[in-house]
């Protein structure tokens, strides 16, 4: 994710422009963002119409906070910040719609082995549906740490600057996200098995 | 359970624990070099660390794939922000705003402040008279050390002349000679009396060369 100082001229001159009032300038950067950023929010959210709200409203933010930026960060850092305090919401809505998803916690490390774990897990599409079961029961927090880490391919330091917290806090983050992760796996692999099982008793009976 | 092949047991289990930690940034690509090479020569050697990168390598790979709902195109979704943004005003503008404000209240500020002024140099002209004032030929202008009113009628009538009704400052009075009488004698006779400052002639204003 290095960025060169000429890209980064590039990104401020263009927030400049779009400080000025300058609507060319911010279609640039939309299309410029909108690929990565709106499949992000998608894989968040899993609604289209939704990912689009949340996209137009980080630019709309963008559009009428330009001026403000201080160029602490880079552009797209700030840019990212915004997205994900939006969807940091919607993701906190959508979990008090669910009150099933509750945070579990996770258990000592020592009972997870990653490779018994691996050979639980089938095909690449068992592999998904796990994943999927297995995200959505984390916090908006532990969840975004791992979107951001491996949907995007952030830096630890760029995620601490995009959630605004140190960098310890996102390693902490990723790490019980990941334990999390595959105790959820085991837990989905378990239910699979007694259903299995079930099954293969109701053949046989 | 923990199969390195080198190194006493502890320093196997800090590398473990190192590794699993690190290896979201090593699987992202973001890992700092140094970090990088120890990562995977550990992940050589170490079949625990080796099992869990394998299991977190197909995770990412999960995560990275595109997804079945199919995105909205950019187009749409820029029509739909230009319309927002028609109720939307920048910051940018608000701050314009802000400082037009600012220079108005400071041009409000600056007319008050110089009316204030004019008022006051008003005032100042209508109460402020010179001791030299203009007046009537053969007029006295006389200066006490101490303001006093009766004193200067005793004063003005010693001298053969009459007290003007305005007084030019407290402690200055003007006398008008009565007919008949000398000026310079009326002068030196006054100039003479105790408590006198200053006394000397007055008359209408003269007209520039």
């Amino acid at each position: 994710m290095d960025i060169s100082q000429d890209d980064r001229t590039a990104e401020f001159a263009v927030l400049a422009r779009i400080a000025a009032g300058d609507r060319a300038a911010l279609k640039q950067l939309y299309f410029e963002y909108h690929p990565r950023l709106l499949r992000f929010l998608l894989r968040l959210t899993r609604n289209p119409g939704l990912a689009e709200e949340l996209m137009n409203d980080t630019m709309v933010t963008v559009w009428r906070s330009a001026a403000s930026f201080r160029g602490e960060s880079r552009v797209s850092t700030w840019i990212m910040g915004i997205a994900y305090r939006r969807a940091l919401k919607a993701l906190a809505a959508a979990r008090s719609r669910l009150p099933s998803m509750g945070d579990t916690g996770v258990g000592a490390e020592s009972a997870l082995d990653a490779g018994a774990l691996a050979d639980l897990v089938g095909d690449d599409a068992e592999l998904s549906d796990w994943l999927q079961a297995g995200l959505d029961s984390l916090s908006p927090e532990h969840r975004l740490a791992i979107e951001l880490a491996y949907f995007l391919g952030l830096s630890c330091e760029e995620i601490a600057g995009v959630c605004e917290c140190p960098v310890g806090t996102i390693k902490t983050r990723l790490h019980y996200a990941r334990r999390k992760l595959q105790q959820e796996l085991l837990v989905v692999a378990g239910e699979r098995g007694a259903r299995s099982l079930s099954a293969g008793g109701d053949r046989h009976a | 359970m923990h199969e390195t092949t080198g190194g006493s047991a502890a320093t196997g289990q800090i590398a473990c624990a190192q590794t699993r930690r690190a290896l979201p940034w090593y699987l992202n690509g973001t890992l700092a070099a140094p970090e990088r090479e120890r990562l995977a020569q550990h992940l050589q050697v170490c079949a625990r660390c080796a099992a869990e990168h394998a299991l977190e390598q197909r995770i990412v790979a999960a995560v990275q794939a595109p997804g079945d709902e199919p995105a909205p195109t950019g187009q749409s979704g820029w029509e739909k922000l230009e319309l927002q943004l028609d109720v939307v005003v920048p910051a940018v503008r608000n701050h314009t705003r802000v400082l037009a404000m600012a220079v108005a209240a400071q041009g409000v500020a600056i007319v008050l402040l110089t009316g204030l002024l004019f008022v006051q140099h008003q005032a100042g002209r209508a109460t402020f008279r010179t001791v030299s004032e203009p007046q009537a030929a053969g007029s006295i202008r006389m200066v006490l050390a101490q303001p006093g009113p009766d004193v200067a009628a005793a004063l003005a009538s010693g001298a053969g002349a009459s007290l003007a009704a305005d007084a030019v400052a407290d402690n200055v009075y003007t006398l008008d000679l009565q007919s008949g009488r000398s000026l310079d004698a009326a002068v030196d006779w006054l100039r003479q009396q105790p408590g006198v400052l200053l006394v000397e002639r007055v008359g209408p204003a003269r007209s520039p060369p």
